[in-house]
This record gives C-alpha cells, sequence and structure tokens, in this order.
C-alpha cells in the first residue's frame, strides 16, 4: 500500500544571539576540553571517543555532491568524504566540518528532532522548501560555534601578543594595509589553532582584536 | 550476542583509537571497516589481518580478547547488504550546504540518497 503524503515538514532558525552562542561554546570546551584552554582541540577525538558520534566516511560526497560532511539526522552519526577524512593535508577542514556539526548538534538539537522524514520525498520536499535564508541561519549559527571553540577569543589574543614583534615586522612592510596585515597573521597562527588562515581571520574581526 | 564489529569498536574507543588512526595503524580503508563495525560487513577472515588488528588494539596472543576476536570473525553471518528504509531516513541531513555555498539541487539530493544508501 502507498504511503500517505503528510504535511511538510518545516522548521525555523532559533534566534541565537552571539553571546549566547559564545556561552554554549565555553560550555562545550570546560565538559569536553581537558585544560579547557588546550589548543588545538582535539575535536576528532572528543566527537568520537566522548561524544561517541560515530563518523562514517563515504566516497564521492566531495566529488559527486560538493559536501565534506553532515550530521545525520539520528544525531549518531558524522557521514565524511572519505579522501578528505584521510588527506592528512586536509585535517584542518575536517576538524573544522566536525566542529561544525557539533555546533548542530549543541544548538539545533530540537529543530533536528522535528525533522522526522517517512519517505525519501519527505526528505527531498523538506530540502527543496527550505529556505535559503534560512538555512543561511542554521549555517552561521553552527560556523559560529565551531570557530569559537576551536579558536577561543583568549588564546587567539594570546598568540597574537607572543608574535608582537613578527607583526611589528610586518607592519612595517605593509603600512597602513589593515586587512593584508590580518590575512599575513593569520596564516602566521593558524597552525597553532590547526584551522585555516580564514577561519583565523574571521575571528581576528568578530573579536576585534586589536593588532 | 555481540557482533565482531561491536567488538572491535569497544576495544578500539577505551584504546582512545578514533576511526581514522585506527584505519591507519592496521591499514584499512574507513569506509569499508566503518561498515564492518555497524555489522554491514563482513568481519576480514585474513588472518594476517586480524592479527594486525590484534596487535594495534595490544590484545595478547591467547589471551581471552584475543581469542574472543578470532572467534567472532569466524562465526558466519549475513550482514544486512542493504539499510532499510528506516534505516536510510535516519542516516540523512537536516542541514547541509555545499561547498561552493549553495543549497544542494534536486539531482544533488537523489544522488546523496543513493551515496547513503550503497551502505
Amino acid at each position: 500500500m502507498p504511503k500517505q503524503r503528510r504535511s511538510r515538514i518545516f522548521i525555523e532558525p532559533p534566534r541565537l544571539t552571539r553571546n549566547f552562542i559564545q556561552q554554549k561554546a565555553e560550555e562545550f570546551r570546560k565538559n569536553y576540553v581537558s585544560p579547557t584552554d588546550l589548543v588545538p582541540v582535539p575535536i576528532i577525538e572528543i566527537v568520537e571517543l566522548k561524544l561517541g558520534i560515530q563518523p562514517i566516511p563515504k566516497a564521492g560526497l566531495k566529488n559527486r555532491i560538493d559536501i565534506d560532511g553532515f550530521l545525520t539526522n539520528d544525531l549518531k552519526n558524522i557521514c565524511v568524504d572519505l579522501d578528505v577524512y584521510m588527506d592528512e593535508r586536509q585535517i584542518n577542514r575536517i576538524r573544522f566540518t566536525f566542529a561544525h556539526e557539533v555546533g548542530h548538534l549543541i544548538l539545533h538539537e530540537n529543530e533536528i528532532r522535528q525533522c522526522d522524514f517517512r519517505t525519501e520525498e519527505d526528505w527531498i520536499h523538506f530540502h527543496e522548501d527550505f529556505l535559503k535564508d534560512d538555512l543561511n541561519w542554521f549555517e552561521q549559527h553552527a560556523y559560529e560555534f565551531a570557530g569559537r571553540l576551536l579558536v577561543p577569543k583568549e588564546e587567539l589574543i594570546r598568540e597574537i601578543k607572543s608574535r608582537k614583534n613578527k607583526i611589528d615586522e610586518y607592519r612595517s612592510i605593509i603600512g597602513d594595509g589593515e586587512e593584508m596585515l590580518i590575512e599575513a597573521i593569520s596564516r602566521l597562527i593558524c597552525d597553532k589553532f590547526k584551522v585555516s588562515w580564514m577561519v583565523i581571520q574571521k575571528r581576528i574581526r568578530i573579536e576585534n582584536v586589536k593588532l | 550476542m555481540i557482533t565482531f564489529g561491536e567488538f572491535i569498536r569497544k576495544l578500539r574507543i577505551e584504546k582512545d583509537l578514533t576511526l581514522r588512526d585506527f584505519c591507519r595503524a592496521v591499514h584499512l580503508d574507513p569506509s569499508n571497516w566503518s561498515k564492518t563495525e555497524r555489522g554491514l560487513s563482513v568481519p576480514p577472515k585474513s588472518r594476517y589481518i586480524l592479527q594486525g588488528i590484534a596487535k594495534v588494539l595490544d590484545l595478547k596472543e591467547e589471551s581471552e580478547e584475543y581469542n574472543t576476536l578470532f572467534d567472532l570473525a569466524a562465526i558466519g553471518y549475513i550482514p544486512s547488504e542493504l539499510l532499510g528504509e528506516q534505516k536510510v531516513m535516519e542516516k540523512l541531513p537536516v542541514f547541509f550546504r555545499t561547498i561552493r555555498g549553495e543549497k544542494p539541487s534536486r539531482e544533488e539530493l537523489e544522488d546523496l540518497l543513493n551515496i547513503i544508501k550503497e551502505d
């Protein structure tokens, strides 16, 4: 007997402030990162060994669908692109993907639980109906969480201060080019946090860190 | 009864080994190994591979856990070749965006369904 069509599933992004997301990232660090100021945050280990979320590496996610990974609807797995997952050169990318998906878990669990897909068509319609603006908000929340988790403000400031001589040297070369200076510093310190330089660049801007 | 995959996963987690690190150490394909741990693929039969797993997990030869590893690997069982519809529904993402920053197209959604069903 054909399955009865249900009304379509809609979810709306919760209104979360930056402060709220920061608080959630700090709570997470207190619960799972030891010592809490440890960087780089061992997020791959935390996800699998402490949260009990099993990664499922899948061939073709990136090449065929153009995605790095996602949290499954039952909150038990993170599917990741197989090649990216095993490529040591892309470890920072995987680390950020894991932190981002943890962000969805922490910030959007209620919304995820509302998505009781019964058929493949339910799921396809859900994504077709998903407003781009709403999806952007959900993604922005998770991005913000991941950035704050992997690059805590205090550690970022500490690292920048410790590189004062190098930054002065950059400034003497670059002059007034603030954006170029931020990029140069981001490239200088990103290895410490094991994230891409773009993540650091965004964190410096968001936290309005004085250089 | 615990399956081979559940048994290895338990020991692996106790050793603080992620799937990534474990597969690197034993030279296993993490995609296939993930299926084995989830009971969707048969355990390896090769003694060489099983000994490699035992070594990485620090199991002493002839210890109870060492013997259990070989016993569970030897038990023939038929893994579910395809995920049931309900299981597929549970493994679908609520949130995802392409790397190019756009919503996925219908073709990409259908292709993703096929990838998930490949389990």
